[in-house]
Order: C-alpha cells, then structure tokens, then sequence
C-alpha cells in the first residue's frame, strides 16, 4: 500500500513515496546544473494539491537542503568559487532589495503580471536558444574552424578590461572587476525578485557569458549562492506569511540532498559544452511549458489568488 | 397551562439530554459517527456515517458544509486576444469551505431528469449560489461562481455524490438509512454542518443537525502551533535542519569516496 503523510501547513496528505522521488529528481538536476529547480518542484506540488504559496515556500525550504548538499560536493571538487560568490550575493541581495519596489510600482501601474510573464518567456527563449546554438557550435568546433563572433568578444573583453578595481579570481581563472559580479547580482536580483524565481536560470547563463567562469566552477558557485537566497526566503516566509511546511520540506529534502551528491558526480563527468547544452534544453522546455500555459485555453476559468 | 409547562420541559430535557442530533423532529432521527475526526501524521481522508430512522415515503439527503469564508480569486482572461493570463481579482463572500452531499440512487436519478426540483429543494450549488456574494458586483458572476464550484470540485472539496444513501426495510412507517460521506484528505480543521434531511412529495418535511468538529493532533498539530505562534523560530529550525541534512548528505558520501 501507499504510505501517506497528512501536511499540517499545506492542509492535506500526501504520499511519500512520490515526494521522495520527486525530491531525488530536483536534487540530481540542482547538482548537475546548479540550478534550485524551484521552476520544476513547484508547479509539480501545485499539481498534487498543494496550495500554490505553501508550494513555493516549503520548496525554498527544500533547496537549503539540496543546495548545501551539492555545494559541498563540488567545493570537494574544487568547483566553488567563495570569493565570486559572496559578492555576486551581496548584489543579490542589494538587487532583491530593488526589485521588491519594482514590483511594487509595476502592481500600481497595472498589467503588471503580463509585463512580468512576457519578459520570462522572452528571456528564457533567448537565453536558451543563445546557449543551445553556442555550445552546439563549441562542439562541431573540430569540424567548424573560424570563430565569427570574436571580434566582438574581443571588444567586450577590452571594455572590461578598463573598468576599475581589477581582481584574480584564482577558482574561476579569470581577472575581472570587483563592480562585474556586484553589477551583475544586482541585475540578477532584481529579476529574481521581480519574476519570482530563484534566479539560478538567469545567474547560470551571466556567469558562463559575461563573468567568462568555466562551466564547472559556475555550478558550484551557483549552488553556493542559491544556498544563502533560499534560507533567507525560507525564514521570511516562515515568519511573514506561515507558508513553509516543514514535513513536506523534509521529505522532499530527503530526496534531493541524495540527488544533489549523484548530481555533482554527474556534473563532473560531462564536459562543459555537454552541460551547456542539456541546461539549454531544460531552459527551453520550460519556456515551451509557459508558452503554451499562456496559448492554452484554461480547463477552469478561475485560479486561487496568491500563486505566481 | 400546566400541561403546556409539563410539554415544555419534557422537550426541554430531550433536547439537553440527548445529543442535539439525535433528538430532533418526529420524522427523522440521525446519528452521527464519528463526532469528531482527529488529524494525525498519517490521515488520508476517512468517511463519516449517518444512519437513523425516517418516514418510510421520505428521501433522506445529508449535507456537510464547512466554515464559510471569503476567497479570493484572478480571473482568466485573454490579453491581446491571444495569452491566457490571470487578470482581474474578484472576491467570492460567504462560501463554505466544504460542501458535500450525499444522496440516493433513486433520488440521483430523480435530479437527472428534473434538476429544477432539486433546486428549489436548496440543496444543489445553485441554491448555494444564493448565498454567495461576488464582487466586484459587475463581474458576470453566474459564470465566477460555476467556475469556482468547478475549481473546488476539481480538488475533491465540493461533490454531489449520488449512491451514498441507501435504506434498509421499512416497518411500522419508518424505515433505516445509512449515508456515508467521503471526507477528503484535504481537510481544514475547524467546525463543520452536517444536515440531515429527510424530503417528501419535493419539500424538505424535517430536518437534524449535528456538528462534526476537525482538529490536528500530534505531529501535524505540534508543526503547525510551532508555524503559527513561533513562526521565526520555525524557520531558522527548517534551515538549520536543512542544513544539516544536506551537511549529513555530504559526509556520508565522502566516507564512500574515501574507500576508493
């Protein structure tokens, strides 16, 4: 027989097997990618019949779990890079700080929703479609010699070059400004906060671009990162609105703190153009999945106030 | 004037004494079982029965209602003709948060060929419907609510479920009954209606009432008390834990590694 558990927060039982699952699941691809995989996790609890905020919450909670798990398996591997990671955090955090107003004034406006949900789809449909094609090129690489784009990093490379504050980031191999992970986290949090996602779709993408990380030390970093986002969204949430339920939240980090050490396993296997394009294909399915919700008519014509 | 007092207390002490449910009018009498549901860590919906006597050419119909509430709403619509998006914000008012009723085969047929009697009977989502009050008031609200009993429907909270009456052999003008009502897993705890209504020639001819009172206990109500009244606390716990789950996690793995 099916083994339930009844969640006091969220108001209904669950079965435990399936969140277990889904929690290996989430954990796996958190490791692999360095991703939260809140874009999965939550509407998947939606689906099984947990309220969409208690959803997002206990998610957050979960995503601690997974994401020290997998932090420490890649700083073993050598993949984090504290340094980076602290001040794209501190951006974040300035960032996140930002967007909430943003927000705030966008909801006053009107349509804000649209705007929000408009700008996900495109964003996501460019980013993936930039690192599909990128890395598909990196790997034909052999075949395909010349590389048109150069000038034009090059170009981008000098400008970066003039900015102030010059560092080495000796993890990451690179020698960049102070002012680029701090710009780039505030840029990162506001989107964050604005599309309220974990921002770990975004962030992936500017470390590999426009921080030029190795993919490998992008995962790691990312994980660390997400790791400190998600335990302040989870005391926020607990203390405000009461969303997070813990027994839901352990079950599932039961899973995902197991994924997480195959994922970084996984993670340090494939190459990074390997990476880069298996990440592009999920970022693409997602943004295929929010197209279609958006296409698709609804089965009902009503939802709870509340979701994202 | 005597014999009026005499009635009077007479009454007066059936109803103090016996539960309120079981003593009610003439024509039918219900029990409840059981009174009152505990949540523990491990409840997954359960069923409560109604059983009693009733006259012998009656329906019976039960009803379970929850506490009534306001919820809060987006409606779908489309912007640019083409996007689904959720758009305005309307406010259902005085809904209950559970509605379930349990009904016969018979009397399920019945509705399929004559709905119209069923609602007057005030029984169906329409009659509750009546209730029910929407706004912003110029919203369409006939459609708001069909869509939001589909909603509540779709998660198991509202049903009419035919086939959850059946009645035993008549003697001496009444007749046995015994209804079952699914509660669903998805169960706030609070108080709770049960009616039990006994229907003859379309009107209701008598009526019980008895309440069911949900609660959490043991884990679950130690989790949510913790949530409620300590909710910071609560949340520097749900990390810690995670924490050390995921720092677990990580030295159990290195142990393997170290093997190699």
């Amino acid at each position: 027989m099916f083994w339930h558990l009844y969640l006091p927060i969220a108001g209904s039982s669950i079965n435990v097997l399936l969140i277990f699952s889904l929690g290996i699941l989430v954990g796996l691809l958190s490791g692999i990618f360095g991703v939260g995989g809140g874009f999965l996790m939550t509407p998947l609890l939606i689906m099984i019949g947990v309220p969409p905020t208690v959803a997002a919450a206990s998610d957050s909670n979960q995503i601690v779990g997974a994401s020290t798990s997998g932090t420490l398996a890649h700083y073993r591997l050598g993949n984090v890079d504290f340094k980076m990671g602290i001040l794209l955090l501190i951006g974040g955090v300035i960032g996140g700080t930002v967007g909430v107003q943003i927000i705030k004034i966008l909801r006053a406006v009107g349509n804000a929703n649209f705007l929000i949900q408009i700008t996900y789809v495109l964003m996501l449909g460019f980013v993936g479609s930039y690192m599909f094609w990128e890395s598909l090129q990196a790997l034909r690489k052999k075949k395909v010699a010349p590389e048109p784009a150069v000038a034009k990093e090059s170009r981008y490379a000098r400008m970066l070059s003039k900015l102030p504050w010059q560092t080495n980031f000796e993890t990451s191999g690179v020698r960049l400004s102070v002012l680029m992970p701090l710009g780039l986290g505030v840029f990162v949090g506001i989107l964050a906060a604005i599309m309220g996602v974990g921002g770990g779709f975004i962030m992936v993408p500017v470390m590999v671009y426009l921080l030029r990380m190795p993919m490998h030390v992008v995962v790691g970093t990312s994980l660390f990162q997400i790791l400190f986002t998600c335990v302040n969204v989870t005391i926020l949430q607990a203390y405000s609105n009461h969303t997070v339920d813990f027994v839901l939240a352990l079950l599932l980090l039961l899973g995902s703190t197991l994924g997480a050490q195959f994922g970084a396993k996984i993670s340090k296997k494939l190459g990074g153009d390997q990476l880069k394009i298996l990440l592009a294909s999920i970022v693409l399915l997602v943004m295929v999945k929010m197209l279609l919700s958006l296409l698709l008519t609804p089965d009902i014509m009503v939802a709870y106030k509340g979701g994202h | 004037m005597l014999k009026k007092i005499a009635t009077f207390l007479v009454l007066s002490c059936c109803f103090f004494l016996g539960q309120p449910f079981s003593s009610a009018t003439a024509d039918i009498r219900a029990h409840l079982a059981p009174e009152a549901i505990d949540i523990g860590a491990f409840f997954n919906g359960t069923k409560v029965y109604v059983s009693g006597d009733v006259s012998r050419d009656a329906e019976v119909v039960v009803r379970l209602s929850g506490m009534v509430h306001d919820v809060a709403l987006k409606k779908k619509g489309k912007v640019l003709g083409l996007l689904w998006m959720n758009l305005d914000s309307i406010t259902i008012h005085r809904v209950p948060n559970l509605y379930l009723v349990s009904i016969s085969k018979a009397l399920g047929s019945t509705i399929r060929t004559e709905p119209s009697q069923w609602e007057e009977l005030g029984f169906g989502f329409a009659a509750l419907k009546k209730e029910v009050k929407v706004s912003p008031a110029e919203a369409g609200s006939e459609t708001i609510f069909r869509e939001f009993v589909e909603l509540k429907k779709s998660e198991g909270l509202y049903a009419i479920e035919t086939d959850r009456v059946t009645y035993g052999e008549a003697a001496s003008g009444s007749k046995s009954f015994e209804a079952v009502l699914q509660i669903p897993p998805r169960l706030t705890p609070g108080k709770y209606l049960v009616e039990t209504f006994a229907v003859k020639d379309g009107i209701v001819s008598a009526k019980t009432t008895a309440e069911l009172q949900v609660e959490q206990v043991g884990f679950p109500a130690l989790i949510y008390r913790l949530a409620f009244e300590h909710g910071a606390l609560y949340g520097v716990l749900a990390t810690i834990i995670a924490i050390a789950a995921g720092l677990l996690m990580g030295v159990i793995f290195k142990g393997e590694k170290g093997a190699h």
